[in-house]
C-alpha cells in the first residue's frame, strides 16, 4: 500500500512537471512522408473498358426510372500558397423537375431553388427571384466530354465504397494542354482562342497537371464520384491545387423530396 | 481572524482576485496543454482544497468560488453588439449570481459585494487578451475589426520601416474607415423596399480594400493616412506585402476592390451541369492568371532584392526564365518557378536563391557567372501548393537549415552532396504544427523558432503560438500564448530596439502588438496557489 502511494505520488510529480515545465517536441519519422507513400504505391493497371463503362454510365443515369432522383454533395477546394477556399453544393435532383441547391462561395452560404420554370435564390433569410437566364437542367452533360479521354485510363482502385457503394475507380492523368485539345467540349471553345498567340498562356498549361476520376458502381453501373484535380502554376504564387469533387448518393431514395414552389414564393421578398 | 472571510470585504476581494489569477493563469492553460493529465493532477487538488475548509464555512467558500468563477465566465461572453444589450446581459448575471450567492452559500453581503466588484472590474477595466498570453507577454496594442466586408477570413501582415526611423510601421489591409459598417436592414413595407432590398442581397459585391499602414507614435499605435504615404513608397509596400488570392479564383483583387468573378444562380447552375464542373473550373482559373498575367505584363514574379544582405538584385521570372544580378553579374536560367520566395546560405558559403514552381529549387551562381539548381524540393517530398519556406540557421552554424510549414514540418539541413537531411519532423498524424518565422523576440540574444502547435496530449487540432529552441533532442520550448494567431510577424514596431510579436486572429481581423515581460508570472501564481492552500490548511488545523 505504500509502494503504491509512493508510485501514485511520483506520477502526480511526474505529471506537475510535465504540466509546469516547458516540453520538448521530439522529431517524428525523419522521413519525407510523401516520398515514402509514391515509392509504396504499385503500377495502376490500364483499364480499356472505362470508355465503354461511362458510356453505359451515362445512358443508364439518363433514362433508368430508378436513377432520376438522388442526393449530390460537391465542392471546389482551391489552395494556392497558404491560402484555402473552397465552395460547396449540397442537395437533391429530380428529374425532370429541377433541383435544391445548399451552397456555399467563399464563406458566404446561399440556397437555390430551381423546380421547373421558378428559380429562387435565398440570401440571409430572404428568398429573391433569380434574374439570370437559366442553364440547362442537365446534371450528367459534360460526362459525354470524357467519353473518348478514357482511353488512356487507369484503374485506380478495384472496389471502392462510395457512401455505401461498391464502385470501381478509372483515373485519367495528364497535362491540362492535351485535355483542352482532346476535348471536344465548347467551354474550352473560347479558351483555344484565348490560348492563340499566348506563350505565356500557353506555358501556363503545358505545365498543369490534370487528373479526373470517375467512380462507377459495379451493381448498379452508375456514376456515383467524380473527382479532378486541377495543379497550375501560379504567377507570384508557386503552384495552385484543385480539387472539383462531386458524389451522388442514394439514387432513387423514397425520401428525396424538393418543397412545392409555392412554399418558398410564401417568402418570396421580390 | 477566525472570521476573516465572513468580516472582511478586503479579503474576500482578494480571494477573488486569487482565484483569478489561478484560474486564468494556472488551470486553464494546463487544461489547455495538458489535457487529461491536467485532470489527474487537479482531481485530487480540488478534493484537496474542498475538505480544507472548516466544515461550518465550507458552503460560503465554495459558493463564493464558483459563483466569482460563473460571474466571470458570464460577463466575458455578452453580447457586445449593443450597449443596452450588453448593461441588460450583465445586470441578469449579477443579479442571479448575488442572488444565489446569498441565499444558497449565506454569504454576507460584504463578500457578495466583493464578489461582483472584482468580476465587474476583471471584465471591463483591461484587455482580457492578455490573460492568454500573459506568462510571457502583454498586449501592448490591439486594434479595432480593420475589415467590414463579409467573407474575407484574414489580410497578410508585413513589418516595414515606411518613414526611415529605425523603427517598423505595421501595413496590412482593411477597409474600416472607408466602409461603414452595414446596418441591420429594416423590414422592407413597401415594393420599392422590396425591390432595393432584393437588388442589395441578391448579387455577390466587390469589396474596397485599402493599404493600412500603423505607426507608434508617442505610446500609441496610430493609422498613417494614405495621402501621406507617397507613390514610391506606397509602390515599395505593395512590393513588401506577402503574396495573398483572397477568394481564389472566385474573386480577383484589382486596383483596391475585391471583385467577384462568379454570382451565385448561374455559379450553382453550371456546377449542377456536374460533368462541365472542372471544365468550368479550369475556365475561372485560366480567367483569372491571364487577368493577373496582363497586370504584371507577363511578368511571373519579380523582386528588386531581398534586403540589404542579400547580393541578388534585380530579379526576374517571366517566359520560363529566371534572370537577375549577383554582385552586380547578370544571369539568366530556364525556369518552371513562378514565385521568388527568398535566400539562404549554403553549406559552401554561397547564397542560395529559392524560387518555388512544380519544385522549390535553391538556385546558385556557379564560378563561371551561370545560375544552377544547388538542391530542389519535389512535390514527391513535400506538399508545395500549401507549403512555407523559411530559410533559419537554427544551430548557429552560418549556414542555413530551411524551415518547411506543412503537414508533416520539416526542419531540413542542405547536404554538400545537392540533398537534404532531415534534422526534424513533425508528427505524421499532427496536423496542427507549423512553423511562423525565426527571429529574435523581446531582448533574446538568439533568434528563436516561431511556430504554431497544438496541446502535446490532447486530440483537440486548436494550436497556439509557441517559441522553440532547437537542440538535437527535439524543439524545446521556451514559452507558448493561449491565443490561435496567424500571419505572425516580428518586429520592433515601437522603436525600443526589441522586437515585438505582431499577429491576428483568423476571422477577427484586429492586429495584436505583444510585448515580452521578464516576469516569473506562472512560478509566482503556482506559488499564490501553493500559499492559498497553506493558508486554508494552517487554518483549518489551527482552529481544528
Amino acid at each position: 500500500m505504500r509502494n503504491v502511494g509512493k508510485r501514485g505520488a511520483g506520477a502526480l510529480a511526474l505529471a506537475a512537471v510535465l504540466l509546469l515545465s516547458g516540453c520538448t517536441y521530439e522529431s517524428g519519422e525523419k522521413r519525407f512522408v510523401l516520398e515514402a507513400a509514391d515509392s509504396a504505391a504499385t503500377e495502376l493497371k490500364p483499364a480499356a473498358e472505362a470508355g465503354q463503362l461511362l458510356k453505359a454510365a451515362i445512358e443508364k443515369g439518363e433514362t433508368d426510372p430508378d436513377a432520376q432522383k438522388f442526393w449530390y454533395k460537391g465542392h471546389v477546394k482551391n489552395t494556392v500558397l497558404s491560402r484555402t477556399t473552397t465552395i460547396m453544393f449540397e442537395g437533391a435532383v429530380i428529374k425532370p423537375d429541377g433541383y435544391n441547391v445548399d451552397a456555399r462561395i467563399a464563406r458566404q452560404p446561399y440556397q437555390y431553388y430551381r423546380i421547373g420554370d421558378k428559380r429562387y435564390v435565398r440570401v440571409k433569410d430572404a428568398w429573391m427571384t433569380a434574374k439570370e437566364d437559366p442553364l440547362p437542367f442537365d446534371v450528367l452533360h459534360g460526362f459525354e466530354d470524357l467519353i473518348p479521354l478514357m482511353d488512356r485510363a487507369v484503374l485506380a482502385k478495384e472496389s471502392d465504397e462510395i457512401y455505401g457503394v461498391d464502385c470501381a475507380a478509372y483515373q485519367v492523368k495528364m497535362t491540362a494542354t492535351e485535355w483542352v485539345a482532346a476535348s471536344k467540349s465548347p467551354l474550352f471553345g473560347p479558351l483555344r482562342d484565348q490560348l492563340a498567340g499566348r506563350p505565356d498562356m500557353q506555358q501556363i498549361l503545358d505545365n498543369g497537371t490534370v487528373k479526373i476520376t470517375l467512380w462507377i458502381g459495379k451493381e448498379d453501373q452508375l456514376i456515383h464520384q467524380y473527382e479532378t484535380w486541377i495543379i497550375l502554376p501560379f504567377p507570384g504564387g508557386g503552384y495552385m491545387d484543385q480539387q472539383v469533387l462531386f458524389s451522388f448518393y442514394k439514387y432513387n431514395d423514397p425520401g428525396i423530396q424538393i418543397k412545392d414552389p409555392a412554399e418558398v414564393e410564401k417568402y418570396l421578398l421580390y | 481572524m477566525r472570521q476573516i472571510f465572513k468580516l472582511q470585504t478586503l479579503c474576500w476581494a482578494l480571494y477573488a482576485i486569487a482565484l483569478f489569477l489561478i484560474y486564468h493563469l494556472l488551470v486553464k492553460p494546463a487544461f489547455l496543454d495538458g489535457s487529461w493529465i491536467a485532470l489527474a493532477v487537479f482531481i485530487p487538488v480540488l478534493a484537496l482544497a474542498y475538505f480544507i475548509p472548516r466544515p461550518a464555512e465550507r458552503r460560503q467558500v465554495v459558493t463564493f468560488t464558483l459563483g466569482f468563477l460563473l460571474l466571470d465566465r458570464a460577463l466575458t461572453r455578452l453580447e457586445t453588439d449593443s450597449l443596452l444589450a450588453m448593461l441588460f446581459g450583465a445586470a441578469v448575471a449579477i443579479l442571479v449570481v448575488a442572488a444565489l450567492a446569498a441565499w444558497y452559500g449565506k454569504l454576507a453581503g460584504n463578500a457578495v459585494l466583493a464578489l461582483v466588484l472584482v468580476a465587474v472590474l476583471a471584465n471591463f477595466t483591461f484587455n482580457r487578451d492578455n490573460l492568454a498570453v500573459l506568462n510571457h507577454f502583454y498586449v501592448k496594442w490591439e486594434s479595432e475589426r480593420l475589415y467590414h466586408g463579409e467573407w474575407v477570413d484574414y489580410f497578410p501582415i508585413t513589418l516595414y520601416d515606411v518613414d526611415g526611423d529605425g523603427k517598423q510601421e505595421i501595413v496590412t489591409y482593411g477597409n474600416k474607415d472607408e466602409l461603414p459598417e452595414e446596418e441591420e436592414s429594416k423590414k422592407p413595407e413597401t415594393e420599392a423596399e422590396r425591390k432595393a432590398l432584393a437588388d442589395k442581397l441578391l448579387p455577390l459585391k466587390e469589396e474596397p480594400v485599402y493599404l493600412y499602414v500603423f505607426t507608434w507614435k508617442d505610446g500609441h499605435m496610430v493609422r498613417v493616412p494614405n495621402d501621406r504615404i507617397s507613390a514610391d513608397t506606397m509602390a515599395k509596400l505593395q512590393e513588401q506585402m506577402p503574396a495573398d488570392f483572397p477568394g481564389f479564383p472566385y474573386y480577383t483583387a484589382m486596383d483596391g476592390r475585391l471583385v467577384p468573378n462568379v454570382q451565385r444562380q448561374s455559379y450553382a447552375e453550371g456546377m449542377l451541369q456536374v460533368g462541365t464542373a472542372p471544365y468550368r473550373a479550369l475556365q475561372l482559373d485560366l480567367q483569372n492568371i491571364d487577368r493577373l498575367l496582363a497586370a504584371k505584363q507577363g511578368r511571373m514574379d519579380e523582386r528588386t532584392g531581398f534586403g540589404p544582405q542579400s547580393n541578388f538584385r534585380d530579379l526576374l521570372i517571366t517566359s520560363g526564365q529566371i534572370s537577375g544580378t549577383y554582385d552586380g553579374k547578370p544571369f539568366s536560367a530556364p525556369t518552371t518557378a513562378t514565385k521568388l520566395l527568398g535566400t539562404m546560405r549554403l553549406p559552401d558559403g554561397r547564397e542560395g536563391l529559392l524560387a518555388q514552381g512544380e519544385q522549390l529549387s535553391v538556385y546558385a551562381v556557379q564560378p563561371d557567372g551561370s545560375l544552377a539548381e544547388a538542391y530542389t524540393l519535389t512535390t514527391k517530398q513535400v506538399s508545395l501548393a500549401n507549403s512555407e519556406f523559411i530559410p533559419a540557421d537554427i544551430d548557429h552554424d552560418n549556414t542555413d537549415e530551411l524551415l518547411v510549414a506543412g503537414t508533416p514540418s520539416y526542419i531540413l539541413e542542405p547536404k554538400a552532396d545537392g540533398g537534404w537531411q532531415i534534422l526534424w519532423a513533425s508528427a505524421e498524424g499532427d496536423e496542427s504544427f507549423r512553423f511562423s518565422n525565426f527571429a529574435m523576440v523581446g531582448h533574446d540574444t538568439e533568434p528563436e523558432i516561431i511556430a504554431k502547435a497544438k496541446s502535446w496530449v490532447s486530440s483537440n487540432p486548436l494550436r497556439y503560438v509557441s517559441g522553440f529552441r532547437y537542440t538535437p533532442d527535439g524543439l524545446e520550448q521556451l514559452w507558448r500564448v493561449y491565443l490561435p494567431l496567424l500571419n505572425i510577424q516580428v518586429g520592433d514596431v515601437d522603436g525600443d530596439k526589441e522586437n515585438e510579436i505582431i499577429a491576428t486572429s483568423y476571422d477577427t481581423h484586429r492586429l495584436l502588438v505583444l510585448k515580452q515581460h521578464d516576469l516569473p508570472v506562472l512560478p509566482m501564481v503556482i506559488l499564490l496557489f501553493a500559499g492559498l492552500l497553506g493558508y486554508g490548511i494552517a487554518r483549518r488545523f489551527r482552529h481544528a
